[in-house]
């Protein structure tokens, strides 16, 4: 367990510091495209594509955070009503379903970025479009393996569960 | 007989509390295999959102959002309606309303009207000798109302949305446009309502202040502008939707944080950063999820069959859009972006073939979710509401009833008449 909290807090971590710097220079690019071309009539050639990209990067980036919180949108009007311990089992089997689901994505885009792109594309500033995409498989592996900790940690917690009413009665 | 399996497999799966994007991701390689298509495919699909321009206004509104609803310009904002309107009869229900209406605007109406403003109006309402269950019911409308003004989140959605399946017809900017009569229609009824119990409730009047209202103005100086900037700038065809979304994110960044210095740039800024983007992380991988599975509906035509059915029983365009508002007021009961996500593809092509203009249908769409958010017994603003206010779940279902009669006959009014809605979009210079 104590390993899998380090895990997950280094790992949250990096992602913090790198959707915070992505989300600054995406913001920047924009608003810059915008003063150039409405007070000057210019701008950044590649300054709209970047902004795309950056977009997804942060849209992933954002996901992964939206795990560990809980705040992906599901529909909770049923599980609102259950006691604590059985919530905890519902919310391990969600979890076991969407890592399954994100581990079918991940090894879908890795085929994508392999297959589908062509490696000597570049999009910007000379970077590669298959370095662009990465976002989506890694994006996908590590919404994953938030899922994975998520689950282990409900089993773990309704276990205890169990084990302290049996202690109490 | 096995897809009817599967389907109810995924429903009990999605009832169990699983992400609504795993489950949309999962009929969507369901379907990629049973088509015989590989599942990077699905993928493929989920990539084409690198080439929405208008993708980037999500990320940008939220963040301006956020910091607005961080900072003390809801605060100011209510002084100021106080002090511009607070001296009619019921004036400070309307005041509610309009700010409410600006605040749930820019903040992407995800529910936090009633967090942070409620604990603002709510008892200033009751102080004032409003009827509790009237004030309950204002607040609790209240939540979700703005959302048909501009920029608010789920019209950036739907236009994106909407764009995917119908086309270039659907553009933000006019629905951005379009939005403003039904949006200000429903804030006058609403306030000849407030105006109504403020005179039958004897609430008292203050007299009308200059010296307050030049307070009120110089004190909110800075974001007052805000609304004109967004709207007047789309409006008058000087920015697109997708530019004002970078100047909004860029002006309130530097007035709350350099100007007005609410929020630390350090120790601020990087949290709201990450807080906002964790609600436009989950909207974009549902939407990245449901790519696919609407590229698969298109190319199945099941629109086309689904019009088909329907036009057998139903042929008029009217009694359609009404059975359509019923049908969707009990989807966003459920929740808000994923019906957009996942109903808009299916009907805006169905609603095509009836010869409804979609951005009429977008209109609809959004006041059926405005009132989708307080339709008793499973919308948000409804649990909000008791929670925030500490009263029972059925007080508050019944509080907000008279509001929404009030909603839906408007509803019905903008379903019946495209021009309230339509009227501004042809007249102006929408780039």
């Amino acid at each position: 367990m104590r390993i899998l909290h380090a895990v997950d807090r280094t790992l949250t971590a990096i992602v913090n510091a790198a959707l915070v710097l992505i989300f600054a220079v995406m913001l920047t690019l924009a608003a810059t495209q915008v003063f150039l071309r409405d007070l000057f009539h210019t701008g950044i050639y590649w300054g709209d594509v970047a902004a795309r990209y950056l977009v997804i990067w942060v849209g992933f980036l954002g996901a992964f955070l939206a795990t560990r919180g809980g705040k992906h949108f599901h529909i909770d009007v049923l599980t609102r009503f259950l006691n604590p311990r059985a919530r905890l089992w519902f919310n391990a089997f969600s979890d076991l379903f969407a890592s399954v689901v994100c581990l079918l994505l991940t090894l879908a885009s890795a085929t994508f970025v392999r297959e589908a792109l062509d490696p000597e594309s570049t999009v910007f500033l000379g970077i590669p479009e298959t370095a662009l995409a990465m976002i989506v498989p890694v994006g996908f592996g590590l919404i994953m393996a938030q899922f994975v900790i998520k689950m282990i940690e409900s089993i773990v917690n309704a276990m205890r569960e169990t084990v302290e009413k049996k202690a109490a009665q | 007989m096995t897809t009817l399996l599967i389907i109810l497999i995924l429903v009990i799966i999605a009832l169990a509390g699983a992400p609504l994007f795993a489950i949309i991701a999962a009929i969507g390689l369901l379907v990629f295999t049973a088509a015989g298509t590989e599942p990077a495919s699905l993928i493929a699909e989920l990539y084409r959102l690198v080439n929405f321009p208008a993708l980037i206004a999500i990320p940008l509104f939220t963040f301006a959002g956020y910091l607005l609803a961080e900072s003390r310009a809801p605060k100011r904002l209510i002084n100021l309606a106080q002090a511009l309107v607070g001296w009619m009869p019921g004036g400070f229900a309307v005041v509610a309303l309009f700010s409410t209406a600006i605040f749930t605007a820019f903040s992407g109406a995800s529910g936090v009207t009633i967090i942070a403003l409620g604990g603002l109006i709510f008892p200033a309402l009751l102080k004032q000798n409003y009827p509790e269950n009237f004030s309950l019911g204002l607040m609790t409308t209240s939540g979700s109302l703005g959302l048909l003004f501009p920029p608010s989140l789920p019209i950036i959605l739907y236009s994106i949305v909407a764009r995917d399946a119908a086309g270039n017809s659907v553009n933000i900017d006019k629905l951005f446009v379009a939005g403003l009569i039904p949006g200000i229609l429903l804030l006058l009824i609403l306030s000849a309502y407030s105006i109504r119990t403020g005179i039958v409730a004897k609430v008292p009047r203050n007299p009308f202040s200059f010296k307050a209202a030049w307070a009120g103005l110089k004190e909110a100086a800075w974001e007052a502008p805000l609304p004109v900037i967004v709207i007047g700038g789309i409006y008058g065809g000087i920015f697109t939707a997708t530019e004002a979304a970078a100047v909004t994110a860029f002006y309130v960044l530097v007035v709350e944080v350099f100007i007005r210095r609410d929020l630390k740039f350090f120790s601020d800024l990087p949290r709201i950063i990450r807080e906002s983007m964790i609600l436009v992380g989950a909207i974009l991988v549902m939407l990245g999820a449901a790519m696919g599975v609407t590229s698969y509906l298109i190319e199945a035509e099941i629109p086309n069959q689904l019009f088909g059915f329907v036009s057998q029983y139903v042929s008029s365009k009217f009694l359609f859009l009404v059975i359509l508002n019923v049908f969707i007021l009990v989807m966003n009961m459920i929740e808000i972006f994923s019906a957009i996500i996942i109903v808009v593809p299916i009907i805006v092509p169905v609603a095509l073939q009836y010869g409804v203009d979609p951005i009429h249908l977008g209109i609809i769409f959004l006041l059926n979710l405005e009132i989708g958010y307080m339709t008793p017994p499973l919308g948000l603003n409804l649990f909000l509401s008791s929670l925030r206010f500490d009263r029972p779940l059925t007080q508050v279902y019944r509080t907000v009833l008279p509001f929404f009669l009030l909603l839906v006959s408007v509803l019905l009014l903008i379903t019946y008449f495209p021009e309230l809605s339509l009227a501004l979009t042809g007249a102006v210079g929408v780039r």
